[in-house]
């Protein structure tokens, strides 16, 4: 007579049904969800904003530093032990100049000694000025890519002749705006060939100093001791590729004994600048980590008084049929939704962060893609964390709840 | 099959311990609920009914004894099962209503098959439905703040209803209505009763207990029961 009684199932909530309970709690009061999801939102826009100005700095560093000689590599002879400098071989120039990705070379040649620089004769031989004299070979000035302000540069006939071209800062100091002048320079006169523009950063001393041409300093001062020697090799190379050439440019001056060749470039400077950005960018991940962390307490602790306001609609949710472990995951489905609200609302304000930066600064826009896949991916992970202590409170509710609650 | 009770409930009792001491809320109490039985649960705040209440319902365990819901042991049940229990075959009025307050009448009404496995469409399709029923078909895209207190109530008993349960118990269904008002949801629980659904009403108010045959008194814990005459 007694008929079997049939067995209890376990229903389960689809995942659109999950989602639509959670979000209920998310848009029923827009204040609070707004509140609650301004921790997350303020973490994961310092965290863009400020990854993302890291990256435009390096962008902008990159361009302006390609413009401006990024690519360019100075190669000098090594001193030995004794201090003594150890000269490059003639053939080092054309040795280096044969290299893949070097795109021109110029070359400059030992300084006489005790050489100054004078507007005429009757200066005192100590007041230099803080001028200085220099030895070019003609293929300087394309490998600088230094431009002239007035007059001309050494061709193959003015390179054995008394004449001198100017830096930018020389002429001014002295004087000169143009090119016939005469000047004092170690007890010999010459005439001003050219004025040189101001070479920027790339032309390192170049400003400041006389340039004389080297087949005239060889005959002027043939005996001198280290005259005629190369004193500096500047390498222009194609963009980017001047870190890949250190060991081939020294062994390609030096060959068999590269390490009396010293290789320098803006290198040096531009990974100085890294670390900089580098600093911004951890200072972004050190701000955002702590926003996150409180915008995570601040959803767990929004998610408590929820629990603790709602337990009436627990209740009923309980006398419904929903299973402890269904009301937990409706809260964490909240806090979660909670937090990934903020996160995209962060991203949005940090690209807008980003992007007016970029255009304050004048820098190009770059946004690193990985931040963007992390910034939700991190909301999803704080929230659901932030959710489960919360969830287990108000898994722990009674169904009872909805018929004592007012 | 009709001959199984609905609720069956043999000597429950709750007591809770408060300060090393016992105090028993609910006396031994031994009952039984027919399928389509109109049962009203009668006695002053404090008297122990919504406990009894409870434990019927399968919303709290009794202290000692044991309930039955068609048949079945629920008081032996794991956590999950009584809530399958409910989900199947139990429905709830209360008192404050509580109704969510951003879903429309039939948003609210189809959260009762939330968690039986019904499918989101079917659900709204019946709620349509269940609402027609208690005659609020004009009010279905309407929120609880937008309707008055009876109507709010009858969509909770709309919510009740969706399942099919073999039993409803309203807690005070009409402690936060007016008397008319309160009277035409007492009228339309007893319409429940006729169309198949077991009814039990907890209330402190003897004049709604009287409209029924069946009266559970409870006075400090002890019940006693009457099989009256409609008065």
């Amino acid at each position: 007579m007694v008929s079997p009684l049939p067995r209890l199932r376990r229903k389960h909530l689809s995942p659109a049904d999950l989602s639509r309970t959670a979000l209920l709690g998310v848009t029923g009061r827009p204040q609070r969800t707004a509140l609650a999801s301004l921790g997350i939102a303020l973490g994961i826009a310092s965290l863009v904003a400020l990854t993302s100005a890291a990256a435009s700095n390096q962008a902008h560093l990159q361009a302006e530093f390609d413009a401006m000689g990024a690519n360019l590599a100075i190669v000098t002879p090594a001193r030995d032990p004794g201090g003594e400098q150890v000269p490059l071989p003639q053939t080092a120039p054309q040795a280096i100049a044969r290299q893949d990705h070097v795109e021109r070379i110029g070359v400059m040649e030992t300084t006489p000694a005790g050489l100054g620089v004078f507007r005429n004769d009757l200066v005192p031989a100590t007041a230099t000025g803080g001028l200085s004299v220099a030895v070019a070979r003609p293929d300087l000035l394309a490998a600088l890519d230094a431009h002239l302000a007035a007059g001309r540069w050494f061709d193959d006939a003015t390179r054995a002749l008394p004449v001198t071209v100017l830096g930018a800062t020389a002429a001014e100091r002295l004087g000169i705006t143009q090119p016939g002048d005469l000047l004092y320079i170690g007890g010999q006169w010459y005439g001003v060939l050219g004025i040189l523009a101001d070479s920027g950063l790339a032309g390192g001393d170049i400003d400041t100093a006389a340039i004389l041409g080297d087949q005239w300093v060889r005959a002027a001062f043939a005996g001198v001791d280290d005259i005629g020697e190369i004193s500096q090799i500047f390498v222009r190379a194609a963009p980017g590729k001047i870190a890949d050439l250190r060991q081939t440019l020294a062994s390609a001056a030096r060959p068999g004994s590269p390490q009396w060749a010293n290789f320098s470039g803006m290198g040096d400077l531009i990974a100085a600048r890294e670390m900089t950005d580098d600093a911004l960018a951890t200072l972004g991940l050190a701000l955002g980590g702590i926003s996150l962390v409180v915008g995570g307490v601040g959803i767990a602790n929004t998610m408590i008084v929820a629990v603790m306001e709602r337990r009436a609609e627990i209740g009923v949710r309980r006398a419904l049929g929903a299973r402890p472990g269904q009301v937990a995951a409706q809260f964490v489905t909240e806090a979660a939704a909670l937090s990934v609200l903020g996160g995209l609302g962060g991203l949005t304000l940090g690209v807008a962060a980003a992007v007016t930066i970029a255009q304050v600064s004048a820098q190009p826009l770059a946004i690193p893609g990985l931040v963007l896949l992390a910034g939700p991916a991190i909301s999803l992970l704080i929230g659901c964390l932030a959710g489960l202590q919360p969830a287990v409170r108000a898994a722990h509710v009674p169904p009872t709840a909805a018929l004592r609650a007012a | 099959m009709s001959a199984i009770p609905v609720i069956a409930a043999h000597e429950v009792s709750k007591a809770y311990a408060t300060g090393g001491v016992d105090m028993t809320v609910l006396q031994p109490t031994s009952l039984t609920i027919d399928p389509a039985e109109q049962v009203v649960i009668v006695g002053p705040s404090g008297s122990g009914k919504s406990t009894l209440l409870t434990i019927l319902g399968t919303l709290e365990t009794p202290s000692t004894g044991r309930v039955l819901v068609q048949g079945r042991e629920v008081t032996a049940l794991r956590e999950w099962e009584r809530s399958a229990v409910r989900a199947q075959s139990i429905g709830f009025v209360f008192q404050q209503f509580h109704l969510m307050p951003t879903l429309t009448a039939v948003g609210n009404v189809a959260t009762g098959l939330l968690y039986s496995g019904v499918s989101h469409s079917e659900r709204n399709r019946r709620a349509v439905a269940a609402l027609e029923s208690v005659g609020l078909g004009h009010r279905l895209g309407h929120r609880p703040k937008m309707m008055s207190g009876g109507e709010q109530q009858r969509v909770a008993i709309a919510r009740a209803l969706i399942r099919k349960p073999a039993v409803l118990f309203a807690d005070e269904p009409t402690g936060a209505l007016d008397s008319a008002t309160g009277e035409m949801v007492i009228d339309l629980l007893a319409q429940v009763a006729d169309r198949g659904t077991a009814v039990v009403i907890v209330t402190h108010d003897h004049a709604i207990a009287a409209k029924f045959d069946r009266r559970i008194q409870i006075l400090d814990g002890h019940a006693t029961q009457e099989v009256g005459h409609h008065g």
